[in-house]
């Protein structure tokens, strides 16, 4: 098993996909963060604490990305039989890739977090004690993100495919939810990472941020389960 | 050894594999035979745990694939020459299989000088002509110093000089009694190079023999030069024998022991009798023109 996991991380290493999802993520959170923090002048409250600390929550997304890349760029190259050939039990393959996405969803996440600190402390005085319940989210949420992209990216198989699905919904699904069912809303998968990530233990419109963490937790189990079954059953 | 019972593949409509079975023994080259759409690559496929099959099994050892353990150090395989990350270079490809084998570094380096990429080594796959990614398919499947070779279509891409290398590492792998299953479209190669074949169309086995056996059974006939080709000729019509001369050559579809014995008892002389092999594709085209399957 952690022959397998070095040779992903090695795999990671050796194309520069991840080095332009990091490049991204600093541009996003650096543009985003400095941004607010010059037009907002000095962070007042708690509110603004917790909202500017999740600035970092892109990790969320990006993790996501991430996961469906590590699983579904083999597809896309073909670099999947390769592996299968040396490691032909896929369960183990699968789970490998889970941690993987997990590990590159936690990076990410430090990385942003770490940005929006140094940008927000000395810049506009962020308080750390009202923020640290967010960041804390974002750093619980973007392994389950990378980890649910590992079985999103096994679903759909098509890499491309899987990274317009998720952007599709979490800009256009995730709106449209609400309108089908108030209730059901708080419990899609955006709403359930967001009150992961929102940092308050009980929100109007959101689950609290516990059971923010299950319902993220059940998506993200939910996915790979999923994942795992197609992967199992499909011809290569 | 490779052991195929009864394997069937569907693709909805499609049946690619229909009740397959052959056994291929160990420390041969067997080739693997059949048209474009005849289940080979399938079969092949199946056997590697790509593929699920319908019904059916395909065993290495008696083992499914995935039953195997440390399967890179057992079976060596050769599938699409495309399957690499183009932005990946052909040393890094590599090492990711190495590291999930467990086989140490330096024979990464070792197997990319011998295989010729050596210079290239540091080089994104995507710059890499076919024929070179067939030699990284190729060393990819070395890696683990398998027993047994399995390559669909690895003369693909390759110049001629690419193929007569290829003729090379397989024959000196098979010299050291290990054994190479390998699926070709160049039948004039696999006749110099197989020990038997496998020939397979509509995914049913058409033949499975001895190269040397099945392209003189096909064949059958009998080629003699002689100067009295003529005379030889009238002694063989008396005994129901038909045959062709031209100039002091004489063909006939007899067996050459009937044809020599002939001569013999009536004096002629003989300057030459052999036996008249059809090439591996005649006996390919033949066994494989439609209708020419039950």
């Amino acid at each position: 098993m952690s022959r397998l996991f070095r040779a992903e991380l090695l795999k990671i290493r050796t194309v520069r996909t991840f080095l332009w999802l990091t490049l991204g993520e600093i541009a996003v959170v650096l543009i985003t963060v400095i941004s607010v923090a010059a037009s907002a002048g000095e962070i007042k409250t708690a509110e603004d604490d917790r909202g500017v600390a999740q600035i970092a929550g892109a990790a969320l997304v990006l993790a996501l990305i991430g996961g469906v890349i590590v699983m579904a760029g083999e597809a896309r190259y073909g670099t999947i039989t390769q592996t299968l050939l040396v490691t032909p039990v896929r369960e183990r393959v699968l789970l490998v890739k889970v941690a993987v996405a997990a590990l590159i969803g936690l990076a990410l996440a430090v990385l942003a977090e770490a940005l929006v600190l140094l940008v927000t402390i000395p810049g506009a005085s962020l308080d750390f004690q009202n923020a640290r319940l967010v960041l804390l989210g974002i750093l619980l949420g973007a392994p389950l993100a990378g980890a649910l992209g590992v079985g999103l990216g096994a679903v759909v198989h098509a890499q491309g495919r899987a990274i317009g699905i998720s952007l599709a919904w979490l800009l256009i699904g995730e709106s449209l939810a609400p309108v089908i069912s108030d209730s059901a809303a708080k419990y899609t998968p955006g709403r359930a990472f967001g009150a992961l990530a929102s940092g308050e233990r009980t929100a109007e419109d959101l689950l609290g941020m516990t059971a923010g963490g299950v319902a993220a937790a059940t998506w993200a189990a939910v996915f790979v389960a999923a994942g795992l079954l197609a992967f199992l059953g499909r011809d290569l | 050894m490779i052991e195929v019972v009864d394997l069937r593949k569907r693709y909805r409509k499609t049946t690619a594999v229909d009740g397959l079975t052959f056994k291929v023994g160990d420390g041969r080259i067997t080739g693997f035979l059949g048209p474009n759409g005849a289940g080979k690559t399938t079969t092949l496929r199946i056997l590697l745990g790509l593929v699920h099959p319908t019904s059916g099994k395909a065993t290495i050892d008696g083992r499914l694939y995935r039953r195997l353990d440390e399967p890179m150090r057992r079976v060596g395989a050769v599938l699409e020459a495309t399957d690499f990350h183009p932005k990946r270079s052909g040393r890094n490809h590599l090492r990711t299989l190495a590291a999930a084998a467990g086989v140490p570094e330096p024979r990464v380096d070792e197997l990319l000088d011998f295989v010729g990429l050596g210079n290239v080594a540091r080089r994104a796959v995507g710059g890499y002509s076919l024929g070179m990614c067939q030699r990284l398919s190729v060393a990819g499947a070395l890696l683990g110093d398998p027993a047994l070779l399995v390559l669909d279509e690895p003369a693909n891409g390759l110049d001629p000089e690419g193929i007569r290398w290829l003729r090379d590492v397989l024959r000196s792998f098979a010299g050291e009694g290990k054994t190479v299953f390998i699926s070709s479209h160049v039948l004039a190669e696999m006749q110099q190079l197989a020990d038997e074949v496998v020939i397979i169309h509509h995914g049913k086995l058409v033949t499975h023999e001895p190269v040397e056996q099945l392209t003189a059974r096909a064949a059958g006939g009998t080629r003699v030069r002689s100067p009295q080709a003529e005379l030889l000729r009238e002694t063989l019509a008396r005994e129901g024998i038909e045959a062709i001369v031209d100039g002091d050559t004489l063909a006939t579809a007899a067996p050459p022991e009937r044809v020599g014995e002939g001569a013999a008892a009536n004096g002629i002389v003989l300057h030459e009798l052999t036996t008249e092999a059809a090439s591996l594709e005649e006996v390919f085209l033949e066994l494989t023109a439609e209708g020419g399957i039950e």
